[in-house]
């Protein structure tokens, strides 16, 4: 790109002067509407008119003539820029004018012109083309090239030097805005990232440096120098700035340095905007090589710290400052009058800039996207592993549970087992064993029935699949309605008074204990005593519990049966084992059975 | 128990000739379509299937048929189980002879025998479920929720009272006590039936 249209300039510079046989310059008042009649001194093409007349603020007047030989045909004229604002006439009659003549001035120092002429315009001998440009000797005012020639070849070559100097410049300054935005709009919302926001001020600053380009119109301000000293602080903000992103882009901090650049930036706007006019020229010059230094410095600094690293961005970075230095020092030179082409390179490279920009931000963009996945992929990993170990953790402590709540359930049968009919197997055995040889079958039987009566009370106590601290008002309520059913049955009145066992929660051994002795007093009263009503008690007394069993019935000497039936013993036993006393009283009107035993109150 | 029970029958004053026995499911079943019985004795532990399926086929043809399941142990899920599926009542097998034969007697007065331990297992199936029906399916709950009086039976039989000492308490005849309970037997059926409709409809096979 950059290529072609130094072909297509240096082209445009061997055909410039083809067809004109006088080119001439004079000086003349700023305000005046005609040429003047003396002072023309012959010129050439580009014209840049301090050289000449150093220091010379005003117009100039160009006169070019030319022998047309046919004026049948059409023939195209084509200026390549004057600077700063002009007008044309051919023959006399005004064919271009810029709106601005006298300060501000209009800024055609960068606008291709051209015309077609045809007769009666176009006279066959001699035609004069005469330009009246207005300018300051301080910005290499004059004429630029001048071609003559077919209407096709100049239009060829018009679009060329349109698309250098109007549409790239405009189409890099939309493209070098939308960056800035873009990366104030990241920096904005992400104020850690301040090389992003640096990057979009330099940007922002670049941008008010190429407005210079594309700019016509005087506006915003009240002198061309206006202009002149804000496009320099504009490039000199540029400098300071990218300066500041190629630090935070490498992740360093100079306070210091930083500060005197800061003050060097202050200094050298201040300077610009108060230098007299006829220092600008020379400020701005110094000042474009100052910032043009601070750049270069900056890039320089990027690529000894970057020389060994292989990330890409860095060196997409050093390669678009080299490309943006190349450019730099030809407009430089330009910029200072070395140079004659009055071709700006920097508007062009700026879109390679833009290139290498998108493709710093994609890769930067792209690896923080890889970091994250890796990361959110180790996360999910991790919180598998720690979800299959927690299910892993509350499996076994679920199943030991399971196996606890079930090897308790099994003690519990166990011990109830054990605590019901071992202590009566064990007994018996012992008076088996202990006692007269031969047993009769009745008493033998007997046994039998006790350890039976026993079971069924561990049965009906422990399928009720209820929990332990029932009270013992529940424990006994099966018993109750079994022994009442049966007093029922052989038209005996039996009466519960159990009121007290509603607020204790006895261990299982002592329930039994009691269910037993009431059992078996029940029982007995039941079948022996021919008695008409029972009734049976539980009240408190003191800090224990009294057991009352109360027959009508015929009554016995409990001294004379006790060897017989193995209950009565039992009974007594089973009282001791309750650490209370059991007491039989028995009359000729009735019996009752006392058991009285200690126990706490709960509730 | 086959023994015992046809010697406490006989007691009762049945004769031989009355008595049919089963051992298996297929028996009866066979039994069942030869003659017509007034009573039935089904133990659950049958070698040729559920004696709780039995129940339901027995109820399914015959609702007023009175139906004692006989439970080897007092496990009360058994026992439940018969009666949801329409058994009248329940004999413990470790009982006396005398108390399975107050139970019958109790049944063919038209009486029904209950444990406190049943009574507490129907108060809290009814409670829970009846939290559960008042969210979801109003229409089983007119029929199946036992009545405040019927509750109050129930926490009286599960403190170990008798029919007639629960009479005295509530001021009513033994055997409306006794049809109280039946009723609450009844309710336990309909509402396995109705929870089976429910699910049936919920499956569609009902419309």
């Amino acid at each position: 790109m950059l290529l072609a249209f130094a072909m297509v300039d240096g082209a445009a510079a061997k055909e410039q002067a083809v067809g004109f046989r006088t080119i001439e310059a004079a000086r003349s008042d700023r305000n005046a509407a005609t040429p003047p009649t003396s002072g023309w001194v012959r010129v050439a093409l580009p014209d840049d008119w301090s050289r000449r007349w150093p220091g010379f603020d005003g117009t100039v007047w160009y006169r070019l003539t030319w022998w047309q030989e046919d004026a049948s045909g059409p023939t195209a004229l084509m200026i390549d820029y004057w600077t700063l604002a002009g007008a044309a006439y051919l023959n006399g009659q005004l064919i271009e004018r810029d709106p601005q003549l006298v300060e501000p001035l209009s800024r055609s120092w960068n606008a291709p012109r051209r015309w077609q002429f045809a007769p009666p315009m176009l006279r066959e001998g001699t035609n004069v083309l005469l330009v009246r440009v207005s300018g300051h000797a301080v910005y290499q005012s004059g004429l630029g090239p001048a071609t003559l020639g077919d209407p096709a070849l100049i239009s060829a070559r018009y679009d060329a030097a349109q698309t250098v100097r109007r549409t790239l410049p405009t189409f890099n300054l939309g493209i070098t805005v939308a960056l800035a935005s873009f990366f104030l709009a990241i920096w904005l919302m992400r104020r850690r990232e301040t090389a992003y926001g640096w990057y979009s001020m330099a940007t922002f600053a670049w941008a008010g440096y190429s407005l210079n380009l594309v700019a016509r119109s005087p506006w915003p301000f009240a002198t061309t120098d206006g202009w002149a000293r804000t496009t320099i602080i504009f490039l000199l903000l540029f400098a300071v700035s990218h300066c500041l992103f190629i630090l935070r882009f490498l992740d360093r901090r100079y306070p210091r340095a930083e500060m005197l650049l800061w003050a060097g930036f202050a200094v050298g706007a201040l300077c610009l905007v108060a230098v007299p006019h006829s220092l600008i020229g020379a400020t701005r010059v110094a000042m474009s090589g100052a910032a043009f230094a601070i750049y270069c410095g900056a890039v320089l600094f990027l690529f000894v710290q970057t020389a060994r690293s292989r990330r890409i961005d860095h060196w997409v970075l050093n390669i678009s400052n080299a490309l943006t230095i190349a450019a730099g020092a030809h407009d430089n030179l330009t910029f200072a009058g070395l140079l004659d082409d009055n071709i700006y390179y920097s508007p062009v490279t700026s879109q390679m800039l833009i290139i290498c920009m998108a493709t710093v931000l994609a890769w930067r963009f792209v690896s923080a996207m890889t970091r994250v996945e890796r990361f959110n992929e180790e996360l999910a990993e991790k919180v598998e592993v720690a979800r299959q170990e927690t299910a892993a953790a509350l499996r076994r402590q679920h199943e030991l549970e399971l196996a606890g709540s079930r090897m308790a359930e099994r003690i519990d049968l166990v011990r109830n087992l054990h605590d019901g009919m071992g202590a009566t197997l064990v007994n018996n055995i012992a008076v088996l064993e202990h006692g007269e040889r031969k047993v009769a079958a009745g008493r033998f039987l007997s046994i039998l029935k006790e350890l039976r009566e026993e079971l069924r009370l561990i049965i009906d106590t422990t399928t009720g699949a209820q929990p332990a601290d029932r009270s013992l008002a529940e424990w006994i309520a099966p018993l109750r309605s079994r022994l009442t059913l049966l007093c029922e049955n052989r038209g005996i009145k039996c009466s519960w008074r159990l009121d007290e066992a509603e607020n204790h929660i006895l261990p299982f051994a002592q329930s039994l204990d009691i269910m037993r002795v009431v059992q078996e007093g029940v029982t007995n009263a039941l079948r022996h005593s021919g008695a008409s009503a029972i009734a049976v008690a539980l009240e408190s007394s003191g800090a224990g519990l009294t057991l009352t069993i109360n027959d009508n019935g015929r009554g016995f000497d409990p001294a004379c049966v006790r060897d017989e039936g193995l209950g009565l013993s039992s009974m007594t036993s089973r009282g001791a084992r309750l650490g209370g006393s059991l007491d039989i009283r028995s009359t000729r009107d009735g019996t009752v059975v006392i058991l009285e035993f200690l126990r706490a109150r709960r509730g | 128990m086959h023994i015992r029970l046809r010697s406490i029958l006989e007691e009762l004053g049945y004769c031989q000739d009355a008595l049919s026995f089963a051992t298996t499911i297929a028996d009866a079943r066979r039994l069942i379509e030869e003659q017509p019985f007034a009573m039935a004795f089904i133990d659950v532990g049958l070698p040729d299937g559920n004696g709780i399926d039995l129940i339901e086929f027995l109820h399914g043809r015959d609702p007023a048929l009175p139906i004692l399941v006989i439970s080897a142990w007092s496990d009360e899920h058994i026992i439940m189980r018969a009666l949801r599926s329409g058994a009248t009542g329940y004999l413990l097998k470790e009982r006396d002879d005398i108390e399975i034969k107050l139970s019958i007697r109790s049944v063919l007065r038209g009486g029904a025998p209950i444990d406190p331990f049943v009574a507490r297992h129907i108060l809290s199936t009814f409670g829970s479920s009846a939290a559960a029906a008042s969210g979801g399916v109003p229409a089983s709950a007119p029929q199946s929720v036992l009545t405040p009086r019927e509750v109050e039976i129930l926490n009286l039989v599960s403190k170990g009272l008798t029919n007639k000492e629960i009479a005295a308490i509530v001021s009513l005849s033994r055997f409306t006590v006794e049809c109280h309970v039946r009723n609450i037997y009844k309710k336990l059926a309909v509402r396995s039936r109705t929870e089976a409709i429910f699910e049936a409809r919920a499956r569609g096979f009902l419309p």
